[in-house]
Order: structure tokens, then C-alpha cells, then sequence
């Protein structure tokens, strides 16, 4: 059987769906962190379970690509029961969410989360009351501490067996007659698409854009029939058709909400909301703000360099040693290159990614992001996005493909489409470990900050052409607003293991493969065709001939570029065979082109092929044109 | 007398009388409980001609200054 749950972003599904299945989908504080649906397979009472956390979404219309996804997963997939997670402390807004799923007709139980939020704000809520008019169990839940998660799965087997449907709300008279006629118009194709006729009667007369494109296409007549009804609504309400629909659950939830809640005192004042004051504060939230970051970037770069060195000191040894073994034989090759794969991993990538995601997890799920979206959203429309586009860029700064993933939480195809390319550029995990490694170890880290000054300006620039070419008025900022949490240590370390687990299981094989192989072309001389052949690169940038493979690994996974570098030039004391101005433009090259085989992938599939290529191209150009530049800078300051 | 959200400042209430615009804008401002009658809270704006930050329904809400000069809404007292 298959548990699905559903609910509005940021009322805690994700956490619920973690401690029932064992720590796997990733949780954040702010809206939309769950942009794919996560499954995993638990048993509960003996039945082999299935549970789905769906993608956080305020209603069943579809308003952006997230919520499609949610919904679109309703009413086509074999759903046995849902779970309706609802934040408590908002239950008047989230029951709205739970009358639109109500008409689903589907089993269904109630998680009434963050019961305690509630409670702090004052809020009393009657749960036996609530089961009572909306027909479906309520249970209380505290899904950080686990408290009522295993009565919740009890007795969603339990709705499941009695199939505990509930009972769809039932609109004011007049309304209700337009919905009920309009309803039968619809039955046939309902019952053609599986889709509950009184579901889709309702959503075409809110006018949902994807319903109606699938009906009014193939069923002309319906449209009469449709225009109609709208008008009726329209004409006896003096409103819009979907403000009346939407209006009326508006005012039922509220109807339910004063019926069940007791307000037992007025809210303590919030130690939570003076936070804001300062964080949120018109001068002092900037400079928290870059403080924060500079913090935050610079810390990942003590650890990290602190735990390079000397194991990167260990590792040489043990190459001298076994040379001495081995000589330059085939044999000595391969190990050599193995070596220094499992090195890069270890001395190279890992002390500077593992203090990086769990900073990044930490600024996540405390719900400082949102807050970051407020004071740069009148930034990011002097480049013709807005404030909810730096999330994507924010995320790009751990890695590309969930960054470009998380423009589904965008409305505009347009901004979506302007925002996955502008994520790319974002200097994701691998690539500040180059940056780290190559710029800050050789040239100090203000080099390193420079270089992130100047990747903040390429995206602005970027940005600005960007929607110059694709010019259209973006609908404006609108995100919520979460409160606070303190990150649980639990949900930190697993959030961050599974993005590490990302490195150690895919990118590291590669890497030590790369490595060898690398090696082996070396001992044969055949990196010579590779080199020959990415010339025109090299010639234009001035960088040594030598590291023309390096950037065709670099497209596999971006941090090959840096271990591939030593390992091309067979040092690790760079500065015996480079510059420092090319090391420089080398990074700039390399921060900026083209995007990784994975975030390609991903890019493919949030915004097509056609726009895919484009962004290739794109990436590749600007790389270049700043590449050149930096060559030309370094050569008139003589760095 | 009315006036539309981003003329509102911080610390007042005001109702919400209705939303110009499409029906997308209306559809997203409803999806965060943003109806008309409702009781808007402005809390802070951001420097810059930023977003708004507003507590309605208990939930808190940042809107652009677009969006919020196509609310349009009455104070109260």
C-alpha cells in the first residue's frame, strides 16, 4: 500500500517522512526544499508500506512546476491514504490545502504538527472537534521529537482498511448549485481521466490553467458549457469565478478554524521576532548579512587548509616510498595515479566539503534563507529577477543540480529559465574546493574572495543580458516567512551525509578512475592527442599545454579539474610550473564554463533541450570572455 | 479611505478591500491566505524600495513592492 504525504511547505512533512523512514529526504526552512517526490519502503502492521513526501504545496492549483508535481502525483498515481500534514500554528490557512484534498475522496488522516508552536503562540485546538466536521482522524504530532508519529501510521493503516474518506465540504447554496450542475457536465471525462468529477468541476471554475488546457482541448463543447457557469458565478457574486471558489474555502476554513480553536492567552511576545529585528534590520541586516557569508566561507577554508596540509604531506611520502619499489614501470603508474585519486578525495576535497555542508545546513534549516531573499530582492531586480531567485543561487553554492532543481519555485518560465543558467555560474562545492585549493593555498585567500566578488559581478552582468534578451514584467516577489528553528544536530548530520555520500560515491570512483587512466595516457603519451586538441583553449588563455585534459575531466565532475591539474603537471608545488596569473585566469576559466555532466542532466530536464544548449554555449562564452580578461589583467599588473 | 499595501507602514493593520491583477497574481496571493476582508499586519519594509513583510493569518509573508501596490486596502483601527 502507498502512504502519501501532503502538505503546505514548511509544515514539517519532510521531518515526518524522515523519522518514519529512517533519516532520507532532505528538510530545510524555507519553502520548497522538496522539489521531487522522495519514496521509501517501511512495514507497518505487517503491511509492506510505501511512503511518498511529496513536494510542499499550498493548494491543488497548479501555480508553479512544484506544485504540478504534487498534484499530478494525486491524481495519477495509486494513492491508498494520504497523510495531511498541517502546521498548527497556521491552521487556518493550512486547513485550506486539507478541503481542496478532502474533494480527492481518497483515505485520509490528519497530522496536526508542531502542536507545541501552537501552543507557545496560545493556541488551543479541540483535535476531536476537528475529526468530527471534516470526517477523517486528527492526531497530534510534534514531528522533530517523533511524539504521535507511530499512532499517526496506526491509524492511517486503520483509514486505509475502513477506507475513512471524509466528507468534501459543502459550499453556500447558490454556489454550490452551480458547482453540483457543472459537475455533471464534466462526469464523463472525469471518470475518462480519474479525476473526481466534483474535484474538476471545481478547479476548471478556478480556472486552473493545466485542467483546462487537457479538457477544453479535446472537449469543445464543455467550454460553452464552462463560460457558462463562470458567468453565473461571476454575474450573482460580483467577482471572478475563482475568487468565489476560492473565497468560499477561504471562508470555510475560517469558519472551522473559529469553531475548533480557543485562544487561551495572547501570544508571548516572540524572542524569535527581535531576531528579525536586527537580522531583517535595514542596516544592520546587511552587514550580518555579508558578515555571515565572509564567516561562513572563510571558517570552511581554516578547517579545510588545516587538515590538507599534513595529510597531504602523509600522501607524498608514501609516493616517494613506493617509487622506490617500483621504479617508473606501467605497474608504478597505475598505483601512482590510484593514489593520487584517493588522496584528492581525501586531503583535497573532503576537509573543505564537510565543513561546508554542515554550514550550509545550518544556514538552511535555521530559516535564515527566506530572510536573505528580503534584503536582496530589490538587488536581484536591478537584473530582472526577484527576491525568491536567490534561493536557487544560494543552494548553487552547495551544488548545481539541486539549485536548478529548486527553480521550480519559481512561477515565470522565464525567471525559471534565467535562474538555472545564473545557478551554474554559482561556485558550487567542487569548485570552491578549487578555488580554495589552488587560489587561496597559492595566492592567499583575499584572491580567493576576489574571485567570489567577481563570480557575484559575472552573474549580475550575466543576469542583465540574460533578461534584456528575454524582456517580460516578472510577477514579483511572494514567499513566506518561517519562523526560526534551532537545526537539530540529527537532521544537520544526515542532511549533510547524504550530500557528502553524493561526493563519496559518485564523484570519487570517477575521480580515482580519472586519476589511473589519466596516468596511463601519460606513460603512453597519448595525452598529448587530448592536449592538441583543447590548444585553442589553452593558447587563448596562455596556460601550459599540459592541462588541456584537465578541463574535458572537469565536464565529469568540477573538483577532477584541480586534482587532475597536479596530477597533469606532476607536482604538487604549482608554482615551480605555473604562474600565479595562471592559476588565476585558469580558475576563472574553469569556475565559469561549462557545467558539470550531472547539472547538465538536470538542466535538460527542468528547461529542455533547446535551452540546455543555449546555456552550454552561453557558460562557455562568458568563461571565455572573462578568462581572456583576467590573462589581460594579470598581464598589465604583472601578478 | 483606500490606499494600496506598499503605502502602508510598518506597525499598521489594514484590511483588504481587493486584488488587481491577473488571475495568477490572485491565485498566488490566495494560496498564502492573502483574501480580500482579511486583516493585513505590516511589519517591516526593506531598504531600497525591498519587499514588505506582513503577518496575515498568523503566517508571515513577504511580498514585492509590484505585488502590493495591487493590493488594495483600508486602514483599521
Amino acid at each position: 500500500m502507498r502512504i502519501v504525504l501532503v502538505g503546505q511547505p514548511n509544515c514539517g512533512k519532510s521531518t515526518i517522512f524522515n523519522y518514519i523512514s529512517g533519516y532520507k529526504a532532505v528538510t530545510a526552512n524555507f519553502p520548497g526544499t522538496t522539489v521531487k517526490y522522495t519514496v521509501s519502503k517501511l512495514y507497518i502492521n505487517g503491511y509492506l508500506c510505501e511512503c511518498v513526501d511529496l513536494p510542499g504545496t499550498y493548494s491543488l492549483i497548479s501555480t508553479d512546476a512544484a506544485e504540478q508535481e504534487a498534484r499530478r502525483y494525486l491524481l495519477t498515481q495509486k494513492v491508498d491514504v494520504i497523510v495531511n500534514v498541517l502546521d498548527a500554528s497556521i491552521l487556518g490557512r493550512s486547513l485550506e490545502l486539507t478541503l481542496e484534498l478532502l474533494e480527492l475522496c481518497k483515505p485520509m488522516v490528519i497530522a496536526l504538527n508542531m502542536i507545541d508552536e501552537a501552543e507557545r503562540k496560545g493556541i488551543h485546538i479541540d483535535e476531536k472537534q476537528l475529526a468530527n466536521i471534516l470526517g477523517v482522524p486528527v492526531i497530534k504530532t510534534i514531528a522533530y521529537t517523533g511524539q504521535g508519529l507511530t499512532e499517526l501510521l496506526r491509524i492511517a493503516i486503520k483509514a486505509y482498511e475502513r477506507n475513512i474518506v471524509g466528507s468534501p465540504p459543502i459550499l453556500s447554496k447558490d454556489v454550490e448549485k452551480v458547482v453540483v450542475a457543472f459537475m455533471k457536465k464534466v462526469k464523463d471525462i472525469a471518470k475518462k481521466k480519474h479525476i473526481p468529477p466534483r474535484f474538476l468541476a471545481l478547479k476548471l471554475l478556478e480556472k486552473d490553467p493545466e485542467l483546462e488546457k487537457i479538457v477544453l482541448n479535446f472537449h469543445l463543447s464543455l467550454s460553452s458549457y464552462l463560460k457558462q457557469a463562470q458567468k453565473q458565478l461571476e454575474e450573482t457574486h460580483g467577482r471572478p469565478s475563482d475568487v468565489v471558489i476560492s473565497s468560499e474555502r477561504h471562508g470555510l476554513a475560517m469558519h472551522i478554524y473559529e469553531k475548533v480553536v480557543k485562544i487561551l492567552r495572547t501570544p508571548k511576545p516572540d524572542i524569535r521576532d527581535k531576531i528579525d529585528d536586527v537580522l531583517m534590520h535595514r542596516i544592520w541586516g546587511y552587514v550580518f548579512l555579508v558578515a555571515i557569508f565572509y564567516g561562513f566561507f572563510n571558517l570552511v577554508f581554516k578547517i579545510g587548509s588545516y587538515i590538507e596540509e599534513p595529510l597531504m604531506k602523509i600522501f607524498d611520502s608514501l609516493l616517494i616510498k613506493i617509487q622506490s619499489f617500483l621504479n617508473s614501470s606501467l605497474s608504478y603508474v597505475v598505483i601512482e595515479g590510484a593514489i593520487q585519486g584517493i588522496a584528492g578525495g581525501v586531503a583535497i576535497v573532503l576537509p573543505y566539503l564537510v565543513p561546508f555542508f554542515i554550514g550550509l545546513a545550518l544556514l538552511e534549516d535555521s530559516g535564515y534563507l527566506p530572510r536573505v531573499a528580503f534584503l536582496l530582492d530589490s538587488f536581484m531586480h536591478r537584473i530582472g529577477l526577484h527576491g525568491k531567485s536567490i534561493i536557487p543561487l544560494l543552494l548553487g553554492y552547495g551544488c548545481s543540480v539541486p539549485a536548478v532543481m529548486a527553480t521550480r519555485v519559481l512561477e515565470s518560465e522565464r525567471d525559471r529559465f534565467i535562474t538555472a543558467i545564473l545557478s551554474t555560474f554559482i561556485p558550487c562545492s567542487a569548485r570552491t574546493v578549487i578555488i580554495l585549493g589552488l587560489v587561496s593555498y597559492y595566492l592567499g585567500p583575499n584572491y580567493a574572495f576576489g574571485i567570489y566578488i567577481l563570480n557575484i559581478l559575472i552573474v549580475g552582468l550575466s543576469g542583465k543580458i540574460l533578461t534584456h534578451l528575454y524582456p517580460e514584467v516578472t510577477p514579483g516577489l511572494l514567499l513566506e516567512v518561517p519562523k526560526y528553528h534551532i537545526p537539530s544536530f540529527k537532521s544537520i548530520a544526515v542532511k549533510s551525509w547524504y550530500r557528502l555520500k553524493e561526493f563519496i560515491v559518485i564523484a570519487w570512483p570517477i575521480l580515482v578512475v580519472g586519476s589511473i587512466i589519466l596516468s596511463i595516457l601519460q606513460f603512453f603519451h597519448l595525452d598529448k592527442i587530448i592536449n592538441t586538441f583543447c590548444l585553442p583553449i589553452t593558447l587563448i588563455l596562455g596556460l601550459p599545454e599540459v592541462i588541456g585534459t584537465t578541463l574535458i575531466f572537469g565536464i565529469l565532475r568540477k573538483e577532477l579539474s584541480l586534482i587532475m591539474l597536479l596530477q597533469a603537471l606532476g607536482t604538487q608545488e604549482l608554482l615551480t610550473v605555473m604562474t600565479k596569473g595562471q592559476i588565476l585566469t585558469f580558475t576563472v576559466f574553469v569556475v565559469f564554463y561549462m557545467p558539470c555532466l550531472a547539472t547538465i542532466a538536470a538542466l535538460w530536464q527542468e528547461i529542455g533541450a533547446k535551452k540546455t544548449i543555449f546555456a552550454l554555449i552561453f557558460t562557455t562564452l562568458i568563461a571565455f570572455f572573462f578568462g581572456v580578461l583576467t590573462r589581460g589583467l594579470v598581464y598589465i599588473l604583472g601578478v | 479611505m483606500p490606499i494600496t499595501l506598499n503605502m502602508v507602514l510598518p506597525g499598521k493593520k489594514v484590511r483588504i478591500i481587493m486584488v488587481e491583477g491577473g488571475v495568477r497574481c490572485r491565485q498566488c496571493l490566495a494560496e498564502l491566505g492573502v483574501y480580500p476582508g482579511d486583516i493585513i499586519k505590516v511589519i517591516r519594509s526593506a531598504p531600497f524600495a525591498g519587499p514588505i513583510l506582513v503577518e496575515v493569518n498568523g503566517a508571515r509573508v513577504m511580498l514585492g513592492r509590484g505585488m502590493a501596490s495591487k493590493i488594495i486596502v483600508e486602514e483599521v483601527t
